[in-house]
């Protein structure tokens, strides 16, 4: 029931790769048509011709999606990629954590599943760069910093003092091995000392998270997991300029253009309120006590939303997202506890609460972009984007963990397509608002001197 | 978008939206068992709840976003600066109003406050008709010196430079310099360069890229 009605305007399945490649291009070809109507796509970065046929998830790096022969990532698209990834990876890794903690096995074989498929994807980006061996290095180097935090994970919940002190000596070695690999690998131009630091930080991080888990201090834990992704999000961009500085110094304009800043910033808030919900949804499902932690971090991520969307188009727009947003998130967990509760009449309402969400905003933001993002179209992206929570939602219910991280997984992607299809209609939005020219801010008394 | 500095924001209601009272209606009934007893695996952590989950049916979507204060004072510790901000529109020909009073900067109030994500921008004169204003040393800032801008609520928020550019006005880069990133900074923009009598207008224009540190 729950399927059909949420499924009605594609024929998405979940869980098969067929289903998945076909979820990929739906994404691709919606955020076309979403952009139809305007001239924007041609200054955008890395936008593929709406023809162009989608190569599978299984060959294809993030980052990459959006281009259309994707053989090598552009400078954009390996920073977008680096930082999806590396963001990816603290909430998959973090999955695995509270799996391991919960002493849940299904559940955990299918988190570490996930956690390698983000190891293959930046193996690939990694291997586009520098070719197959040396992503391999990477990806040995950083497997082991999560084996160790499975390991330490396991120590904790153990309660096994010399195991959890083992663990921790791996991961004090893994921030300077990686750090002086990335070095090498870029012929210095990536300085190891600044890697090393923002790692130890993100393993001190994790390291943090898992004991405040469990203490059963979610708030301190789920505000841990928040600050690292936004970290590691960063150490993307970091490792990316390094990659792509040239001999002086210097990156292609694209590489922090304006838009492109405008279009990482919002992958950023879409890809975390994706995976916050998911977990969220989780909790609130099994009536996990971690709930009230979750929905805090998921409003404070609706809170950057809002403040962006204020800042974009003015406070009264922010005011007028929250609103709908709002509506968004409430309707998913009504959802997720209709689920628990197998009230289907209830289900039914979220649904339609979702349905109105989503035409909501895409009128929302069709008119503050000047009719840029064409509204129909937008409300798919949105509806694949609330299909994409349901469903893993359902997979997690029905105890098809697999299903539900593979969803997940590629919802969490899906947002930086969003992301870019929002950032290609916004910024030309505001250029055109912008201010024009310089100031006239002397009065030449100092002429000469200035 | 430096969640770590802008955790100190406080949060004001926007929008006292009540829509989410019906979002969560008719959850919880009682005899509906929880969604781990329906997983074939038992999977997800079991529990005895007879009804929903705890903390859902009591759960709402946040209707505020962080709103900052209105900027009221600008100091700048290494140049010797402290100056109350007035607010500044747009001309025009839709560029920046400059400051009327050769001793008051101004801040551009269409665009972010200062501590808002993207770029907020602080104008003021480098010099009057016949002698210095308080940006005249505005170019000897160096990255890493501090901006502090004071709120109307009391509060202080601290900016570091990144650097300082010179442009010439007639190709002055827009985007680079207004567009909203959404990530929290500063532009510091005066005039600089020769100075075009004809014109009575310097050819350049200096701006100070700072970001919020705290």
């Amino acid at each position: 029931m729950r399927r059909t009605s949420i499924g009605t305007r594609a024929s998405v399945t979940g869980g098969t790769r067929a289903a998945r490649s076909g979820r990929m291009h739906a994404w691709m070809v919606a955020g076309a048509l979403v952009l139809g109507t305007c001239g924007c796509t041609a200054s955008h970065p890395a936008r593929p011709a709406a023809a162009e046929p989608s190569p599978s998830r299984s060959s294809m790096a993030p980052g990459m999606q959006m281009t259309p022969a994707a053989q090598k990532a552009t400078a954009v698209g390996l920073r977008i990629g680096l930082e999806e990834l590396f963001g990816q990876d603290v909430f998959v890794g973090i999955r695995v954590t509270r799996s391991r903690l919960r002493g849940d096995p299904d559940f955990t074989q299918a988190a570490v599943s996930a956690l390698s498929r983000n190891s293959d994807d930046l193996t690939k980006l990694f291997a586009q760069v520098y070719g197959g061996a040396q992503a391999q290095k990477f990806r040995g180097l950083w497997e082991a910093k999560q084996q160790s935090l499975i390991d330490y994970a396991r120590a904790v919940s153990q309660h096994d003092q010399a195991a959890k002190a083992s663990a921790r000596s791996q991961l004090d070695a893994f921030p300077r091995q990686i750090a002086q690999y990335l070095h090498h690998l870029t012929g210095g131009k990536i300085a190891a000392g600044t890697i090393s630091s923002r790692l130890r930080t993100h393993v001190n991080d994790l390291m943090d998270f898992t004991d405040a888990y469990a203490a059963r201090d979610y708030a301190t834990a789920y505000r841990i997991e928040w600050v690292d992704y936004e970290r590691q999000f960063a150490l993307g961009t970091v490792i990316a300029a390094g990659i792509e500085e040239d001999r002086d110094g210097h990156l292609p304009a694209s590489f922090d253009s304006p838009l492109t800043r405008l279009r990482s910033a919002l992958g950023e808030l879409l890809g975390e309120h994706m995976q916050l919900v998911v977990d969220a949804m989780g909790a609130a499902l099994r009536g996990g006590p971690e709930f009230k932690a979750d929905a805090a971090q998921v409003n404070a991520d609706t809170e950057q939303l809002a403040g962006a969307f204020g800042v974009l188009f003015g406070p009264q727009s922010g005011a007028k997202f929250t609103s709908v947003w709002g509506d968004h998130v409430d309707a998913l967990v009504s959802y997720s506890g209709a689920v628990a509760a197998k009230d289907q009449k209830s289900e039914n309402q979220a649904l339609a609460q979702l349905s109105a969400f989503e035409r909501h905003l895409s009128a929302f933001l069709s008119t503050s972009t000047d009719g840029r993002l064409t509204a129909p179209a937008l409300s798919d992206v949105l509806h694949m984007h609330d299909r994409d929570l349901v469903e893993q939602l359902d997979a997690y219910a029905r105890g098809d963990f697999t299903t539900a991280y593979n969803v997940a997984y590629e919802g969490y992607q899906h947002m930086f397509a969003v992301a870019d299809t929002l950032s290609g209609a916004i910024g030309p939005t505001i250029a055109a608002r912008l201010p024009k020219g310089g100031v006239q801010t002397g009065g030449g008394g100092m002429a000469g001197s200035v | 978008m430096n969640r770590l500095a802008a955790a100190p924001l406080a949060a004001v209601t926007l929008a006292a939206v009540t829509l989410a009272a019906v979002l969560v209606s008719g959850c919880g009934r009682p005899g509906h068992s929880p969604a781990a007893a329906s997983s074939p695996r038992g999977g997800p952590a079991t529990t005895a709840k007879p009804h929903e989950p705890p903390g859902v049916a009591g759960f709402h979507s946040v209707r505020t976003y962080d709103q900052v204060a209105l900027p009221v004072r600008l100091q700048i510790p290494a140049i010797d600066v402290s100056t109350p901000l007035v607010k500044l529109g747009r001309l025009p020909d839709g560029s920046l109003e400059v400051p009327k009073a050769w001793d008051t900067a101004g801040w551009y109030d269409q665009g972010p406050r200062p501590g808002q994500p993207g770029p907020a921008v602080i104008l003021w004169l480098v010099d009057s008709r016949t002698g210095p204003a308080v940006f005249y040393q505005l170019r000897t800032l160096r990255p890493g010196d501090i901006v502090r801008v004071g709120l109307a609520d009391g509060r202080t928020l601290t900016f570091r430079v990144q650097r300082l550019q010179r442009y010439p006005k007639d190709e002055f880069p827009t985007e680079a310099v207004y567009f909203p990133t959404l990530n929290r900074e500063l532009r510091l923009i005066t005039c600089g360069g020769d100075f075009d009598y004809a014109r009575h207008s310097y050819v350049d224009n200096i701006v100070v890229y700072a970001t919020l540190a705290s």
